[in-house]
Protein backbone atom coordinates (compact mmCIF):
# COMPACT_ATOMS: atom_id res chain seq x y z
CA UNK A 1 0.00 0.00 0.00
CA UNK A 2 1.46 3.34 -1.04
CA UNK A 3 1.22 6.58 0.83
CA UNK A 4 -1.18 7.82 -1.86
CA UNK A 5 -3.48 4.86 -1.24
CA UNK A 6 -3.42 5.50 2.51
CA UNK A 7 -4.37 9.15 1.98
CA UNK A 8 -7.23 8.15 -0.25
CA UNK A 9 -8.41 5.69 2.36
CA UNK A 10 -8.22 8.32 5.08
CA UNK A 11 -10.32 10.68 2.92
CA UNK A 12 -12.92 8.00 2.41
CA UNK A 13 -12.96 7.29 6.14
CA UNK A 14 -13.47 11.01 6.75
CA UNK A 15 -16.45 10.96 4.40
CA UNK A 16 -17.86 7.95 6.19
CA UNK A 17 -17.30 9.65 9.54
CA UNK A 18 -19.04 12.72 8.21
CA UNK A 19 -22.04 10.64 7.12
CA UNK A 20 -22.12 8.85 10.46
CA UNK A 21 -22.11 12.21 12.23
CA UNK A 22 -25.00 13.40 10.08
CA UNK A 23 -26.81 10.13 10.73
CA UNK A 24 -26.14 10.47 14.46
CA UNK A 25 -27.54 13.97 14.39
CA UNK A 26 -30.74 12.92 12.60
CA UNK A 27 -31.09 9.53 14.23
CA UNK A 28 -33.33 10.68 17.07
CA UNK A 29 -35.62 12.40 14.58
CA UNK A 30 -35.68 9.32 12.35
CA UNK A 31 -36.38 7.08 15.30
CA UNK A 32 -39.03 9.47 16.54
CA UNK A 33 -40.66 9.63 13.11
CA UNK A 34 -40.51 5.88 12.73
CA UNK A 35 -42.06 5.41 16.14
CA UNK A 36 -44.83 7.91 15.34
CA UNK A 37 -45.57 6.17 12.04
CA UNK A 38 -45.42 2.77 13.65
CA UNK A 39 -47.72 3.94 16.40
CA UNK A 40 -50.16 5.40 13.90
CA UNK A 41 -50.13 2.14 11.91
CA UNK A 42 -50.61 0.15 15.07
CA UNK A 43 -53.52 2.35 16.06
CA UNK A 44 -55.08 1.90 12.67
CA UNK A 45 -54.42 -1.82 12.87
CA UNK A 46 -55.89 -1.82 16.37
CA UNK A 47 -59.05 -0.19 15.03
CA UNK A 48 -59.12 -2.39 11.96
CA UNK A 49 -58.40 -5.60 13.70
CA UNK A 50 -61.95 -6.30 14.91
CA UNK A 51 -63.24 -5.55 11.43
CA UNK A 52 -60.56 -7.72 9.92
CA UNK A 53 -61.50 -10.45 12.34
CA UNK A 54 -65.14 -10.10 11.38
CA UNK A 55 -64.17 -10.16 7.74
CA UNK A 56 -62.26 -13.36 8.25
CA UNK A 57 -65.13 -14.86 10.21
CA UNK A 58 -67.57 -13.74 7.50
CA UNK A 59 -65.33 -15.25 4.85
CA UNK A 60 -65.23 -18.49 6.82
CA UNK A 61 -69.01 -18.56 6.77
CA UNK A 62 -69.41 -17.43 3.20
CA UNK A 63 -66.77 -19.52 1.56
CA UNK A 64 -68.62 -22.81 2.09
CA UNK A 65 -71.75 -21.16 0.68
CA UNK A 66 -69.85 -19.88 -2.34
CA UNK A 67 -68.23 -23.25 -2.69
CA UNK A 68 -71.66 -24.85 -2.55
CA UNK A 69 -72.94 -22.34 -5.11
CA UNK A 70 -70.04 -23.16 -7.39
CA UNK A 71 -70.83 -26.85 -7.05
CA UNK A 72 -74.63 -26.65 -7.23
CA UNK A 73 -75.63 -23.55 -9.19
CA UNK A 74 -74.03 -24.57 -12.48
CA UNK A 75 -75.87 -27.85 -12.15
CA UNK A 76 -79.13 -25.99 -11.43
CA UNK A 77 -78.37 -23.51 -14.19
CA UNK A 78 -78.12 -26.46 -16.50
CA UNK A 79 -81.75 -27.21 -15.77
CA UNK A 80 -82.98 -23.74 -16.82
CA UNK A 81 -83.12 -24.62 -20.53
CA UNK A 82 -85.04 -27.75 -19.57
CA UNK A 83 -87.43 -25.73 -17.42
CA UNK A 84 -88.05 -23.26 -20.25
CA UNK A 85 -88.53 -26.13 -22.64
CA UNK A 86 -91.22 -27.44 -20.30
CA UNK A 87 -92.84 -24.02 -20.24
CA UNK A 88 -92.88 -24.01 -24.03
CA UNK A 89 -94.62 -27.39 -23.90
CA UNK A 90 -97.23 -25.92 -21.53
CA UNK A 91 -97.96 -23.20 -24.07
CA UNK A 92 -98.18 -25.74 -26.87
CA UNK A 93 -100.43 -28.02 -24.82
CA UNK A 94 -102.82 -25.21 -23.84
CA UNK A 95 -102.93 -24.03 -27.44
CA UNK A 96 -103.74 -27.55 -28.60
CA UNK A 97 -106.34 -28.06 -25.87
CA UNK A 98 -107.89 -24.67 -26.63
CA UNK A 99 -108.12 -25.60 -30.30
CA UNK A 100 -109.84 -28.87 -29.33
CA UNK A 101 -112.29 -26.99 -27.13
CA UNK A 102 -112.99 -24.53 -29.94
CA UNK A 103 -113.56 -27.44 -32.35
CA UNK A 104 -116.06 -28.96 -29.93
CA UNK A 105 -117.75 -25.61 -29.29
CA UNK A 106 -118.00 -24.95 -33.03
CA UNK A 107 -119.44 -28.44 -33.53
CA UNK A 108 -122.08 -27.95 -30.83
CA UNK A 109 -122.91 -24.47 -32.16
CA UNK A 110 -123.40 -25.92 -35.63
CA UNK A 111 -125.66 -28.69 -34.28
CA UNK A 112 -127.67 -26.17 -32.29
CA UNK A 113 -128.08 -23.93 -35.33
CA UNK A 114 -129.26 -26.94 -37.33
CA UNK A 115 -131.64 -27.96 -34.56
CA UNK A 116 -132.93 -24.41 -34.26
CA UNK A 117 -133.60 -24.26 -38.00
CA UNK A 118 -135.49 -27.57 -37.90
CA UNK A 119 -137.51 -26.53 -34.86
CA UNK A 120 -138.26 -23.19 -36.46
CA UNK A 121 -139.51 -25.00 -39.57
CA UNK A 122 -141.71 -27.19 -37.35
CA UNK A 123 -142.93 -24.10 -35.55
CA UNK A 124 -143.90 -22.45 -38.83
CA UNK A 125 -145.64 -25.63 -39.96
CA UNK A 126 -147.48 -25.80 -36.65
CA UNK A 127 -148.57 -22.20 -37.04
CA UNK A 128 -150.02 -23.01 -40.43
CA UNK A 129 -151.75 -26.08 -38.92
CA UNK A 130 -153.31 -23.95 -36.18
CA UNK A 131 -154.50 -21.45 -38.79
CA UNK A 132 -156.00 -24.27 -40.88
CA UNK A 133 -157.81 -25.80 -37.89
CA UNK A 134 -159.10 -22.35 -36.97
CA UNK A 135 -160.44 -21.77 -40.47
CA UNK A 136 -162.18 -25.18 -40.51
CA UNK A 137 -163.67 -24.56 -37.08
CA UNK A 138 -165.11 -21.29 -38.29
CA UNK A 139 -166.65 -23.10 -41.32
CA UNK A 140 -168.16 -25.78 -39.07
CA UNK A 141 -169.51 -23.10 -36.70
CA UNK A 142 -171.03 -21.33 -39.72
CA UNK A 143 -172.71 -24.58 -40.83
CA UNK A 144 -173.93 -25.22 -37.31
CA UNK A 145 -175.66 -21.88 -36.93
CA UNK A 146 -178.48 -22.22 -34.40
CA UNK A 147 -179.10 -25.82 -35.45
CA UNK A 148 -180.45 -28.35 -33.01
CA UNK A 149 -180.87 -32.07 -33.08
CA UNK A 150 -178.41 -35.02 -33.21
CA UNK A 151 -176.43 -33.74 -36.22
CA UNK A 152 -176.07 -30.31 -34.68
CA UNK A 153 -174.88 -31.97 -31.48
CA UNK A 154 -172.19 -33.85 -33.44
CA UNK A 155 -171.08 -30.59 -35.10
CA UNK A 156 -170.89 -28.91 -31.67
CA UNK A 157 -168.66 -31.74 -30.47
CA UNK A 158 -166.48 -31.27 -33.59
CA UNK A 159 -166.16 -27.55 -32.81
CA UNK A 160 -165.21 -28.32 -29.20
CA UNK A 161 -162.63 -30.85 -30.42
CA UNK A 162 -161.22 -28.28 -32.85
CA UNK A 163 -160.98 -25.70 -30.05
CA UNK A 164 -159.20 -28.21 -27.86
CA UNK A 165 -156.84 -29.08 -30.75
CA UNK A 166 -156.09 -25.41 -31.37
CA UNK A 167 -155.32 -24.96 -27.71
CA UNK A 168 -153.01 -28.00 -27.69
CA UNK A 169 -151.26 -26.91 -30.88
CA UNK A 170 -150.88 -23.42 -29.44
CA UNK A 171 -149.27 -24.92 -26.34
CA UNK A 172 -146.89 -26.94 -28.51
CA UNK A 173 -146.03 -23.76 -30.43
CA UNK A 174 -145.16 -21.89 -27.24
CA UNK A 175 -143.06 -24.85 -26.05
CA UNK A 176 -141.21 -24.86 -29.37
CA UNK A 177 -140.58 -21.12 -29.04
CA UNK A 178 -139.19 -21.69 -25.55
CA UNK A 179 -136.94 -24.51 -26.80
CA UNK A 180 -135.59 -22.29 -29.60
CA UNK A 181 -134.98 -19.52 -27.06
CA UNK A 182 -133.23 -22.01 -24.80
CA UNK A 183 -131.02 -23.13 -27.66
CA UNK A 184 -130.14 -19.52 -28.39
CA UNK A 185 -129.20 -19.14 -24.73
CA UNK A 186 -126.95 -22.21 -24.97
CA UNK A 187 -125.37 -20.71 -28.09
CA UNK A 188 -124.69 -17.48 -26.23
CA UNK A 189 -123.08 -19.42 -23.38
CA UNK A 190 -120.93 -21.36 -25.85
CA UNK A 191 -119.88 -18.07 -27.39
CA UNK A 192 -118.89 -16.83 -23.94
CA UNK A 193 -116.78 -19.97 -23.49
CA UNK A 194 -115.11 -19.26 -26.80
CA UNK A 195 -114.43 -15.67 -25.78
CA UNK A 196 -112.98 -16.78 -22.44
CA UNK A 197 -110.39 -18.82 -24.33
CA UNK A 198 -108.49 -15.56 -24.82
CA UNK A 199 -106.82 -16.64 -21.59
CA UNK A 200 -104.65 -18.97 -23.68
CA UNK A 201 -103.08 -16.11 -25.65
CA UNK A 202 -102.52 -14.07 -22.51
CA UNK A 203 -101.06 -16.90 -20.42
CA UNK A 204 -98.82 -17.80 -23.37
CA UNK A 205 -97.48 -14.24 -23.23
CA UNK A 206 -96.98 -14.52 -19.46
CA UNK A 207 -95.08 -17.78 -19.95
CA UNK A 208 -92.93 -16.22 -22.67
CA UNK A 209 -92.15 -13.30 -20.33
CA UNK A 210 -91.11 -15.80 -17.63
CA UNK A 211 -88.93 -17.59 -20.16
CA UNK A 212 -87.25 -14.30 -21.00
CA UNK A 213 -86.41 -13.77 -17.31
CA UNK A 214 -85.06 -17.31 -17.03
CA UNK A 215 -83.00 -16.77 -20.19
CA UNK A 216 -81.39 -13.68 -18.67
CA UNK A 217 -80.77 -15.54 -15.40
CA UNK A 218 -79.24 -18.39 -17.36
CA UNK A 219 -76.81 -16.08 -19.15
CA UNK A 220 -75.92 -14.28 -15.89
CA UNK A 221 -75.18 -17.55 -14.10
CA UNK A 222 -73.12 -18.77 -17.01
CA UNK A 223 -71.08 -15.56 -16.96
CA UNK A 224 -70.72 -15.68 -13.16
CA UNK A 225 -69.48 -19.23 -12.96
CA UNK A 226 -67.37 -19.27 -16.07
CA UNK A 227 -63.86 -20.14 -14.87
CA UNK A 228 -65.05 -21.48 -11.51
CA UNK A 229 -66.26 -24.79 -12.77
CA UNK A 230 -65.35 -27.36 -15.34
CA UNK A 231 -68.98 -28.29 -15.58
CA UNK A 232 -70.73 -27.67 -18.88
CA UNK A 233 -73.10 -24.81 -18.12
CA UNK A 234 -76.66 -24.76 -19.43
CA UNK A 235 -77.37 -24.22 -23.11
CA UNK A 236 -79.18 -21.30 -24.65
CA UNK A 237 -82.77 -20.56 -23.77
CA UNK A 238 -84.86 -19.79 -26.82
CA UNK A 239 -87.23 -16.89 -26.30
CA UNK A 240 -89.59 -15.57 -28.95
CA UNK A 241 -88.57 -11.94 -28.59
CA UNK A 242 -91.19 -9.37 -29.38
CA UNK A 243 -94.07 -11.82 -29.13
CA UNK A 244 -95.18 -10.99 -25.63
CA UNK A 245 -96.12 -8.19 -23.34
CA UNK A 246 -94.63 -8.77 -19.89
CA UNK A 247 -97.60 -7.00 -18.32
CA UNK A 248 -100.22 -9.09 -20.14
CA UNK A 249 -102.90 -10.13 -17.68
CA UNK A 250 -106.20 -11.98 -17.96
CA UNK A 251 -108.22 -9.62 -15.84
CA UNK A 252 -111.55 -8.46 -17.26
CA UNK A 253 -111.93 -5.66 -14.74
CA UNK A 254 -108.44 -4.36 -15.41
CA UNK A 255 -108.98 -4.68 -19.17
CA UNK A 256 -112.18 -2.68 -18.87
CA UNK A 257 -110.34 0.06 -16.99
CA UNK A 258 -107.57 0.14 -19.59
CA UNK A 259 -110.15 0.13 -22.37
CA UNK A 260 -111.78 3.21 -20.92
CA UNK A 261 -108.39 4.90 -20.68
CA UNK A 262 -107.64 4.05 -24.34
CA UNK A 263 -111.09 5.25 -25.41
CA UNK A 264 -110.54 8.45 -23.52
CA UNK A 265 -107.27 9.10 -25.30
CA UNK A 266 -108.80 8.43 -28.70
CA UNK A 267 -111.81 10.53 -27.90
CA UNK A 268 -109.54 13.41 -27.08
CA UNK A 269 -108.69 13.17 -30.76
CA UNK A 270 -105.17 14.52 -30.74
CA UNK A 271 -101.87 13.61 -29.29
CA UNK A 272 -101.53 16.96 -27.57
CA UNK A 273 -104.78 16.45 -25.76
CA UNK A 274 -103.73 12.95 -24.85
CA UNK A 275 -100.47 14.27 -23.39
CA UNK A 276 -102.50 16.78 -21.42
CA UNK A 277 -104.67 14.00 -20.05
CA UNK A 278 -101.51 12.15 -19.08
CA UNK A 279 -100.20 15.15 -17.20
CA UNK A 280 -103.49 15.63 -15.44
CA UNK A 281 -104.11 12.04 -14.56
CA UNK A 282 -100.61 10.67 -14.05
CA UNK A 283 -98.95 7.53 -15.35
CA UNK A 284 -101.41 4.96 -14.07
CA UNK A 285 -105.06 5.93 -14.06
CA UNK A 286 -107.36 4.82 -11.29
CA UNK A 287 -111.10 4.42 -11.68
CA UNK A 288 -111.57 7.42 -9.42
CA UNK A 289 -109.37 9.51 -11.71
CA UNK A 290 -111.37 8.45 -14.73
CA UNK A 291 -114.64 9.14 -12.97
CA UNK A 292 -113.37 12.58 -11.96
CA UNK A 293 -112.55 13.40 -15.58
CA UNK A 294 -115.94 12.24 -16.76
CA UNK A 295 -117.64 14.33 -14.11
CA UNK B 1 -121.11 -2.37 -43.27
CA UNK B 2 -121.14 -6.11 -42.61
CA UNK B 3 -119.93 -6.74 -46.16
CA UNK B 4 -116.55 -5.19 -45.40
CA UNK B 5 -113.56 -7.50 -45.70
CA UNK B 6 -111.54 -7.62 -42.47
CA UNK B 7 -107.89 -8.61 -42.14
CA UNK B 8 -107.30 -10.14 -38.68
CA UNK B 9 -103.61 -10.25 -37.72
CA UNK B 10 -102.43 -12.17 -34.65
CA UNK B 11 -99.61 -14.65 -34.06
CA UNK B 12 -101.83 -16.67 -31.72
CA UNK B 13 -103.89 -19.34 -33.44
CA UNK B 14 -106.39 -19.11 -30.60
CA UNK B 15 -106.82 -15.36 -30.96
CA UNK B 16 -107.19 -15.54 -34.73
CA UNK B 17 -109.95 -18.07 -34.34
CA UNK B 18 -111.70 -16.10 -31.60
CA UNK B 19 -111.53 -12.96 -33.72
CA UNK B 20 -112.87 -14.73 -36.79
CA UNK B 21 -115.69 -16.38 -34.84
CA UNK B 22 -116.63 -13.15 -33.11
CA UNK B 23 -116.58 -11.20 -36.34
CA UNK B 24 -118.71 -13.77 -38.15
CA UNK B 25 -121.20 -13.80 -35.32
CA UNK B 26 -121.35 -10.02 -35.52
CA UNK B 27 -122.20 -10.36 -39.20
CA UNK B 28 -118.78 -9.78 -40.75
CA UNK B 29 -118.49 -12.82 -43.00
CA UNK B 30 -115.40 -11.84 -44.94
CA UNK B 31 -112.42 -12.39 -42.66
CA UNK B 32 -108.84 -12.96 -43.82
CA UNK B 33 -106.30 -14.15 -41.26
CA UNK B 34 -102.57 -13.35 -41.02
CA UNK B 35 -100.05 -14.53 -38.43
CA UNK B 36 -97.67 -11.56 -38.30
CA UNK B 37 -96.94 -8.21 -39.91
CA UNK B 38 -95.11 -9.72 -42.88
CA UNK B 39 -97.91 -12.17 -43.59
CA UNK B 40 -100.46 -9.37 -43.20
CA UNK B 41 -98.59 -7.15 -45.62
CA UNK B 42 -98.53 -10.00 -48.16
CA UNK B 43 -102.27 -10.63 -47.66
CA UNK B 44 -102.94 -6.94 -48.16
CA UNK B 45 -101.30 -7.17 -51.59
CA UNK B 46 -103.21 -10.26 -52.69
CA UNK B 47 -106.65 -9.75 -51.14
CA UNK B 48 -108.99 -7.35 -52.87
CA UNK B 49 -110.66 -4.52 -51.01
CA UNK B 50 -109.60 -5.06 -47.43
CA UNK B 51 -111.77 -2.53 -45.63
CA UNK B 52 -110.49 -2.88 -42.08
CA UNK B 53 -107.44 -4.24 -40.29
CA UNK B 54 -107.44 -5.67 -36.77
CA UNK B 55 -103.89 -6.23 -35.59
CA UNK B 56 -102.13 -7.52 -32.52
CA UNK B 57 -99.06 -5.61 -31.32
CA UNK B 58 -96.58 -8.22 -30.10
CA UNK B 59 -95.78 -10.53 -32.98
CA UNK B 60 -92.60 -12.10 -34.38
CA UNK B 61 -90.91 -11.00 -37.64
CA UNK B 62 -92.88 -7.76 -37.93
CA UNK B 63 -94.75 -6.30 -34.97
CA UNK B 64 -98.20 -4.82 -35.22
CA UNK B 65 -96.81 -1.33 -34.69
CA UNK B 66 -94.29 -1.74 -37.53
CA UNK B 67 -97.08 -3.09 -39.73
CA UNK B 68 -99.29 -0.09 -38.91
CA UNK B 69 -96.47 2.31 -39.83
CA UNK B 70 -95.86 0.42 -43.06
CA UNK B 71 -99.51 0.54 -44.02
CA UNK B 72 -99.85 4.21 -43.11
CA UNK B 73 -96.84 5.14 -45.23
CA UNK B 74 -98.18 3.31 -48.26
CA UNK B 75 -100.11 5.39 -50.80
CA UNK B 76 -102.40 2.50 -51.74
CA UNK B 77 -103.36 1.25 -48.27
CA UNK B 78 -102.61 4.34 -46.20
CA UNK B 79 -106.28 5.06 -45.57
CA UNK B 80 -107.41 1.58 -44.54
CA UNK B 81 -108.77 1.87 -41.00
CA UNK B 82 -106.78 -0.03 -38.38
CA UNK B 83 -107.73 -1.20 -34.90
CA UNK B 84 -105.00 -2.37 -32.55
CA UNK B 85 -106.10 -5.41 -30.49
CA UNK B 86 -103.53 -6.04 -27.80
CA UNK B 87 -102.86 -7.00 -24.20
CA UNK B 88 -100.66 -3.89 -23.87
CA UNK B 89 -102.66 -1.39 -21.91
CA UNK B 90 -100.46 1.32 -20.44
CA UNK B 91 -100.98 4.87 -21.54
CA UNK B 92 -97.69 5.19 -23.41
CA UNK B 93 -98.61 2.16 -25.51
CA UNK B 94 -101.94 3.69 -26.45
CA UNK B 95 -100.26 6.98 -27.31
CA UNK B 96 -97.61 5.23 -29.39
CA UNK B 97 -100.26 3.31 -31.31
CA UNK B 98 -102.19 6.51 -31.89
CA UNK B 99 -99.05 8.26 -33.14
CA UNK B 100 -98.43 5.35 -35.50
CA UNK B 101 -101.86 5.92 -36.98
CA UNK B 102 -104.33 3.39 -35.55
CA UNK B 103 -107.95 4.47 -35.57
CA UNK B 104 -108.96 2.66 -32.42
CA UNK B 105 -107.55 0.50 -29.66
CA UNK B 106 -108.94 -2.65 -28.02
CA UNK B 107 -107.44 -4.11 -24.86
CA UNK B 108 -107.35 -7.90 -24.43
CA UNK B 109 -109.24 -9.71 -23.06
CA UNK B 110 -112.02 -7.97 -24.96
CA UNK B 111 -115.74 -8.65 -25.06
CA UNK B 112 -117.58 -9.28 -28.35
CA UNK B 113 -119.59 -6.13 -27.66
CA UNK B 114 -116.47 -3.96 -27.44
CA UNK B 115 -115.10 -5.46 -30.66
CA UNK B 116 -118.36 -4.84 -32.51
CA UNK B 117 -118.75 -1.31 -31.15
CA UNK B 118 -115.22 -0.28 -32.10
CA UNK B 119 -115.51 -1.72 -35.59
CA UNK B 120 -118.83 0.00 -36.20
CA UNK B 121 -117.53 3.28 -34.88
CA UNK B 122 -114.37 3.16 -36.99
CA UNK B 123 -116.24 2.10 -40.14
CA UNK B 124 -118.87 4.76 -39.68
CA UNK B 125 -116.21 7.47 -39.38
CA UNK B 126 -114.41 6.65 -42.66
Amino acid sequence: MTEQDIQKLVQELDQVRSHVLIFETHLPDIIKGARTHAKAHLLVFKDSFPRLRHTVEFAEQVVPTIDRMIRIWPEKAGSIPQATSNLRKVTEATEMATTEIMDVVDGITEQIEDLKARLQAQRNSLGEGIKSVDEKRQKVEACLGDGKGPKAQVLKEVVQWQQSLESTLGEWGRTLDEVVQGLEGINDSLFQILNALQFQDITAQQIEATKAILAELNEEIKALFKGFTQMELGGRVEVRRGTFDKQANYDRKEAKRKQRMADQIFEEGSERDAEKVREEVGEMVSQDDIDAIFE
Amino acid sequence: MASVKILAVDDSVTMRRILTNTLKRAGFDQVVEAEDGIDAWAKLQTEDNVGLILTDWNMPNMSGLEFVKKVRSDPKFGNVPIIMVTARGVKDDVLEAMRAGVNSYIVKPFTPQVLKEKIEKVLSSV
